[in-house]
């Protein structure tokens, strides 16, 4: 049998990441709006049952919103991505192999455990629930692409209770024959459409046909997809479409970097790398977040974890501006002496986060000339560091703002900034 | 819940901690060296990503020594123990206090001066957050 791999997956991400600090929102219906042009990205239970649609503008919601009493957020990456970083940790307590996948996705290595693999995959996701608060569910297969199925089953059937194994031929067979093509992972809709076309509607069909076959509709593309069903693993992350709810880019480094000059050599290598991915993909980000740790499994050496979110504006796939970004980041996030701070990291990696289509981008009132003068950015971060939030602007913020974010529904900062602290009264 | 907004300006103070030598036999030639800096925050923190922090505002555990306006790490790894100060969620409200047991039923008291609260009777929709690891205070010096 092949490696099982992990896929763990926080549920409606950004809306638990709101409830931990707030229970009032627990049990009522929430949601969470795209930074830049008020779609919903994110979604309570509840308030997927009033029919709030993924990427639904905020606008046409209005009525929906104000009968059900349904709690709109702003969305808050720099919480988002703190809760992340604590999600990942404790991930990295339950094996040695994890990669992070998105803000709100990892995969795990959950080779070597034999008969306790799934004790392990559940103590895995209540240790996360423990320490975050976030609830998430695990899907366990042999490929990639069939962890992502896995998860997916995970989530819309109660039957798994948060933890589905395809490993198990049964549950494997029981779970394709239900599960629709168009909700495997790198099926695109031009791709649904040749398939069904072919009368292939699920993904048992699909993982049945014939390679050559495969290849002709969809390229060795496809071909590698039907192998990947079949549990033979051979999609590198990167190929895969990044969704609209971001990407990572993260490598473990084959030395350990010990200087703050090996760190960006490092972050500007992968925030190049994910500016690549964006452009290929035609798309630009609107929040980064860098992030950086040393070797969780040698608890004997000095143990440091840091990762900092920062806002792209404008929205950008650029390299030059994603690379300034997360070595803003990384310089906020390091600790003591730049050229030696008694820390090894092992690995350290970019997330993007807010994705659009290029062109649906929101302008800037005023596009700034490239390259752009790096002491603006620097300046602006530097006083809305200092001043709190919005105290500088630029002009595009708050043009063009649907009523929903009119008033900023942000939540505060809970755990990143002291003024920001939620309060107990006692 | 009210949140109360404060400008703090955070600029971590580190002290150098120099090892205190005692005179039994020869000293060690290193004994003028520096040694790491300390951070008390650090030995508050034994679940960095577990750890959140709280601002405390009311006083009904003073006689704990927590009082209105410290900060306080709550630690949502820490062992539920009776006699533990833990953040509770009741009735969709926050609340700190102390985790009893009286005839096998438990209950979350309050630890003030004087009786202007009561306890809480812990239910089964009451939630524990967490367990208060460490209190923080900072006092004027100007």
């Amino acid at each position: 049998m092949a490696d099982p791999i992990a896929l763990i997956d926080c549920n409606n991400f950004y809306v638990s990441c709101e409830r931990v600090f707030d229970p009032r929102l627990a049990g009522v219906p929430v949601i969470v709006l795209s930074n830049n042009d008020g779609c919903a990205i994110a979604r309570s239970e509840e308030a997927k049952a009033l029919g709030i649609k993924m990427g639904a503008p905020a606008f046409k919601m209005r009525d929906v919103i104000e009968r059900h009493g349904i709690r709109v957020f702003s969305s808050n990456y720099t919480l988002y991505g703190d809760m992340s970083r604590r999600v990942v940790d404790t991930i990295g307590g339950f094996s040695p192999r994890f990669e992070v996948y998105s803000i709100d996705e990892t995969f795990v290595d959950l080779s070597g455990f034999g008969e306790r693999m799934i004790a392990q995959a559940s103590d895995m996701r209540q240790e996360v629930r423990e320490r975050t608060g976030i609830p998430t569910c695990v899907g366990i297969a042999a490929t990639k692409t069939l962890a992502k199925l896995a998860n997916f089953a995970a989530k819309k059937n109660p039957l798994f209770a948060g933890i589905c194994n395809l490993t198990d031929d049964a549950i494997r067979d029981y779970v394709l024959d239900r599960v629709p093509i168009g909700e495997i992972w790198g099926v695109g809709a031009a791709t649904e459409a040749k398939l069904q076309a072919q009368g292939i509607l699920w993904a048992s069909q699909l993982r049945a046909m014939p390679l050559p076959h495969a290849r002709k509709i969809g390229t060795v593309v496809l071909e590698r997809l039907v192998a990947e069903l079949r549990g033979v693993p051979c999609i590198g992350i990167e190929e895969v479409e990044p969704q609209r709810k971001g990407m990572a880019v993260t490598r473990s480094a084959g030395t350990p970097m010990t200087s703050f000059d090996e760190l960006s050599q490092a972050l500007s290598a992968h925030a190049s790398r994910a500016a690549e991915k964006l452009r290929s993909h035609g798309l630009v980000a609107g929040t980064i977040t860098a992030f950086f740790h040393t070797n969780r499994h040698k608890p004997e050496r000095p143990q440091h974890s840091a990762s900092r979110t920062t806002r792209l504006t404008p929205m950008s796939a650029d390299s030059f501006d994603l690379v300034e970004a997360a070595l803003r980041c990384a310089a906020r996030a390091w600790k003591g002496d730049r050229d030696h701070n008694g820390y090894a990291y092992t690995k350290a990696g970019v997330i993007l986060d807010d994705l659009v289509v290029a062109d649906k981008a929101p302008r800037l009132l005023f596009p700034p000339d490239r390259p752009r003068d790096a002491r603006l950015m620097g300046a602006l971060d530097a006083v809305n560091d200092r001043f709190g939030k919005k105290t500088l602007v630029l002009a595009s913020e708050g043009y063009k703002r649907s009523w929903a974010l009119r008033a900023d529904h942000r939540s505060p900062r809970y755990t990143t900034r002291l003024s920001d602290l939620p309060t107990v009264n006692i | 819940m009210i949140l109360h907004f404060a400008r703090i300006a955070v600029s971590p103070q580190l002290l150098p901690f120099a090892t205190v030598n005692v005179a039994a036999g020869f000293p060690s030639p290193a004994a003028d060296d520096l040694e790491d800096t300390i951070d008390p925050i650090a030995w508050i923190v034994r679940h960095e990503s577990a750890i959140f922090w709280w601002r405390v505002s009311g006083d009904s555990l003073e006689a704990e020594g927590i009082m209105d306006g410290d900060l306080i790490a709550v630690d949502r790894a820490g062992k539920k123990r009776l006699g533990r100060i833990v953040l509770a969620v009741v009735d969709g409200a926050v609340t700190l206090k102390k985790l009893a047991r009286r005839e096998g039923v438990y209950f979350l008291d309050p630890r003030s001066h004087g009786d202007r609260y009561a306890p809480i009777k812990v239910t089964e929709s009451t939630e524990i957050w967490g367990v208060v690891a460490g209190v923080v205070r900072r006092l004027p010096v100007e």
